[in-house]
């Protein structure tokens, strides 16, 4: 088919046809499985503001300094309106700090359903399981207000 | 429109909180997910997360897709997109060469990428256009397509139609094809160049 104006000849579409059908072919199970799971994550009941990534030192690192590929901890800062998130990405664990410290509630929520809590301590500092495999996101309460960032791999 | 669902239906009907409707979404556009994710040389494992990844970003999308003809679209952009982050989250662990100062290909930036993309989004709309035919063109196509290759005595024999009658039927079906809306949307997205 000619991709401008759809108008190649019947053997060429019927071609490209044929191409197109066998993309369907060998699509893993599992991941479609996932997929349709995502599902659950549809939130139509609550009003969510987003905590936006602000910083994320994967992104300022000089590419070719060897040392920081396996000593620095992966950071990232998330914003919102009233709320601050700190997280660092430990080969375990994820360490956090939600400034102000008075928000309730943390969770990491995983793409597969799952979801890990934790209540920061009176500094703001929590902890949560490092899942094996991303994405995730995380949300937290501050008064009445819910945050919760984008997706992002780990 | 046929028998088939149409997309904006699907797609009104997930937003409401069909299941099922999500599901066969899902089954839908999959191949074109995986069709642009496997474009960037990821691990069978990232594959799997970019994919996860940009089904999570359609559940909080559906509020606000406009237009769903532009749908496949959104999901080669956000496909990409995914896929991007996800080499820059690892670039800390994977190996650096020192002499180059790289740690990976960057596909990105290549027109032989943007031609594949544009090639995996036309393969969606032949795809969502053959939904959309008369189920008997839908058959006929389907038994020309098949694998291995079927001869004309046995798609005749198949149909209870003509052996005669099968070549020309085969030409109102993809003229049928050429109309649907998904090739009509394909066409009129492929004219705002630069449109991503």
């Amino acid at each position: 088919m000619d991709p401008t104006t759809g108008h190649g000849s019947d053997d060429d579409l019927l071609r490209e046809l044929e191409h197109a059908v066998a993309d369907r072919r060998g699509v893993p199970v599992h991941l479609v499985a996932a997929a349709k799971a995502a599902f659950e994550w549809r939130s139509v009941e609550e009003e969510l503001e987003l905590l936006t990534l602000s910083y994320d030192s994967s992104l300022d690192e000089v590419i070719g300094v060897r040392g920081s590929a396996s000593t620095a901890l992966r950071m990232l800062v998330f914003d919102a309106e009233h709320v601050t998130v700190e997280l660092q990405l430990g080969a375990d664990v994820l360490m956090g700090q939600v400034v102000p410290a008075d928000s309730d509630r943390v969770v990491l929520e995983c793409a597969d359903g799952r979801v890990d809590e934790a209540d920061p301590d009176d500094a703001g500092v929590f902890l949560l399981r490092r899942p094996a495999r991303g994405p995730v996101r995380l949300r937290c309460r501050h008064h009445s207000a819910v945050m919760v960032t984008e997706w992002m791999p780990i | 429109m046929t028998g088939s669902t149409s997309l904006a239906d699907t797609v009104a009907a997930a937003r409401g909180g069909d299941r099922g409707a999500w599901d066969s979404l899902v089954e839908r556009y999959m191949p074109l997910v995986l069709g642009v994710a496997v474009r960037f040389r990821l691990s069978a494992e990232d594959v799997a997360d970019v994919s996860q990844a940009v089904w999570l970003r359609l559940v909080e999308h559906l509020d606000d897709i406009r237009e769903p003809r532009a749908l496949p679209g959104w999901i080669v952009t956000t496909t990409k997109n995914e896929a991007l982050r996800l080499l820059k989250a690892r670039q800390r662990t994977v190996p650096v060469d020192p002499l180059t100062g790289t740690t990976l290909d960057d596909p990105s930036g290549g027109a032989e990428l943007a031609e594949d993309l544009l090639r995996l989004e036309r393969h969606q709309a032949l795809r969502d256009g053959l939904r959309e035919l008369r189920p008997g063109h839908r058959a006929l196509l389907q038994l020309l397509l098949n694998d291995p290759p079927l001869s004309y005595d046995e798609i005749s024999r198949r149909l209870s139609m003509p052996k005669g009658s099968i070549g020309p039927t085969r030409a109102r079906c993809l003229e049928e094809l050429r109309g649907t809306s998904a090739l009509r949307a394909l066409l009129s997205t492929s004219d705002r160049s630069g449109r991503r």
